[in-house]
């Protein structure tokens, strides 16, 4: 198995650990700058980018377009 | 299309209208009607609720042995390399409409306009000169099926010149810890078909292909003031999986000789596993948001995908008009295809073989900067949402500004260690009702 992999699993395994943190406490989430929720259509345009240079990119279920299968 | 696919694309948006038009507490099993919480001000009919648009314009330098397009040089010494040069302008126009208070639909509509250096068969004979258009549209409806589960059913088609596409997905969200974590679950299914283009440009009918995928994420919030996600992806491809008409540059005896078309496998099977963190620093008013991606697949292609990036506000409490400057930096490093080569021996051609500079061993760096300014209309409420087309959940149920919107500015420079330059210019406008 890759290291990387292992590394991922090992952080995976830690997340149950951390704190709830309540409803009223939650001020840093709100922040549009945590979500992405204003960053919809500028990760498209950097999906573009990366999806049409580099065979390792996409496999995320969505069209590549592009003619090519690589990164679908 | 073949049937199968039009059947396929159909079902999303039939599923979606019969759930948004059955009551949330008359569906089976849900005993609890959804969205009563105090402050809830989330209307009941159509209602447009954001609108986001962006205008984007890549410039792109550089040369691959792929493109036969103004080749560089025939000496034997040198590998023969065609230029990629092409500029791009891309539209995109995105908008969330609430249908119900359980049911949303997330909508994108990307346009590509391209000069084609090597994507056009014809123009890599010829020269750079023509041009491509490209059109996606792609939904993502999100139906509220209780307080803490969320189906969501993506669709859509994809439109150019040699290329039709469709796709179709299943999603679902179940919330766990009051909502300090979340899990999704979601596989989808793509359809291409395209013109079987030969490397000289003639059209010998059509090809395609079909890829199926699923992804599995998981979110949650480390603590007060971070929040983490990883996810896994897994995709097979099986078809026609090379760009028909792309080529291979050949070789006799150490002289230049013709070009062949690439061959890949008829199947590919890749594994994609990433994380991400992002913190705030309230100290610092500033944002640190970091990921990392690997990935392998049966080409023999494994990747490592490193990112960060800082977001500084400038002046202004949260809820308020502000301005923020961010800084990027990103780094891919992959191995090449096992059957790449740039070039290949007339007196022994494989049966899988290609010289496309994508495919190849490289570092890809990129460096960005944004500059954007927020403006906010009204106090906060409570809200509900989904991650728009990412299959990373997000935590919902947040307080967030209403009346709220963006302007940005951004500039990106992305190079690879194999010949290959991109500048990217690009500004949006986003605004929520």
């Amino acid at each position: 198995m890759p290291k990387p992999l292992i590394a991922t699993v090992l952080l995976l395994l830690t997340l149950p650990a951390c704190v709830v943190v309540p409803a009223y406490a939650r001020e840093s989430f709100a922040d549009p700058n945590m979500t992405g929720e204003d960053d919809i259509t500028e990760a498209q345009s950097q999906r573009k980018l990366h999806t049409s240079r580099e065979a390792a990119s996409g496999a995320d279920g969505r069209p590549s377009g592009g003619g090519c299968g690589c990164t679908n | 299309m073949p049937a199968f696919l039009r059947v396929w694309a159909a079902l999303p948006p039939l599923l979606c209208l019969l759930a948004g038009s059955i009551p949330a507490h008359a569906q089976p099993g849900n005993t609890q009607p959804v969205n009563t919480q105090p402050g809830n001000t989330q209307p009941t009919q159509w209602s447009l609720e954001r609108f986001d648009a962006r205008l984007t314009y890549y410039n792109q330098r550089g040369r691959g042995g792929q493109s036969q397009a103004n080749v560089n040089t025939h000496n034997p010494n040198q590998v023969p390399r065609g230029k990629e040069d092409t500029w791009i302008v891309q539209p995109i126009l995105s908008a969330r409409v609430r249908q119900n208070r359980n049911v949303t639909h997330d909508i994108m509509v990307p346009v590509d306009i391209v000069t084609a250096a090597s994507p056009d068969a014809l123009d890599a004979v010829s020269s750079a000169s023509r041009t491509n258009e490209a059109v996606t549209f792609q939904m993502q409806s999100n139906i509220d099926l209780d307080e803490d589960e969320t189906l969501v059913v993506r669709y859509g088609i994809h439109v150019e010149e040699p290329l039709r596409s469709a796709f179709a997905g299943l999603g679902f969200t179940q919330e766990l810890a009051q909502d300090n974590a979340a899990i999704t679950a979601s596989a989808q299914v793509i359809g291409d078909s395209f013109d079987d283009l030969e490397i000289d440009g003639s059209n010998v009918g059509t090809a395609g292909r079909v890829t199926l995928g699923a992804n599995l994420a998981f979110s949650q919030m480390l603590s007060y003031t971070t929040l983490a996600a990883i996810e896994y992806g897994a995709t097979l491809q099986s078809g026609r999986l090379e760009q028909t008409w792309n080529s291979v540059p050949t070789s006799t005896n150490g002289a230049p000789a013709d070009r062949i078309a690439e061959q890949f496998p008829s199947q590919r099977l890749r594994h994609a596993l990433g994380t991400r963190v992002v913190q705030h620093l309230p100290t610092l008013n500033a944002f640190l948001n970091g990921s990392y991606r690997f990935y392998t697949d049966t080409f023999g292609i494994h990747a490592h995908t490193l990112q960060a990036r800082w977001t500084q506000i400038l002046g202004g409490a949260q809820g308020n008009p502000r301005w923020s400057l961010r800084g990027s930096y990103r780094i891919h490093r992959q191995t090449g295809a096992d059957f790449f080569s740039p070039v290949v021996q007339t007196s022994n051609i494989p049966n899988t073989r290609t010289a496309d500079s994508d495919l190849a061993t490289f570092t890809a760096h990129e460096t960005g900067l944004r500059i954007r300014h927020r403006f906010t209309r009204r106090a906060t409420t409570t809200h509900r949402s989904t991650h728009p087309f990412g299959a990373t959940p997000a935590i919902r149920h947040r307080p967030v500004p209403t009346k709220t919107g963006y302007i940005d500015l951004g500039l990106s420079q992305y190079w690879r260690t194999n010949n290959l330059n991109v500048t990217t210019l690009t500004t949006g406008y986003g605004h929520s009702f």
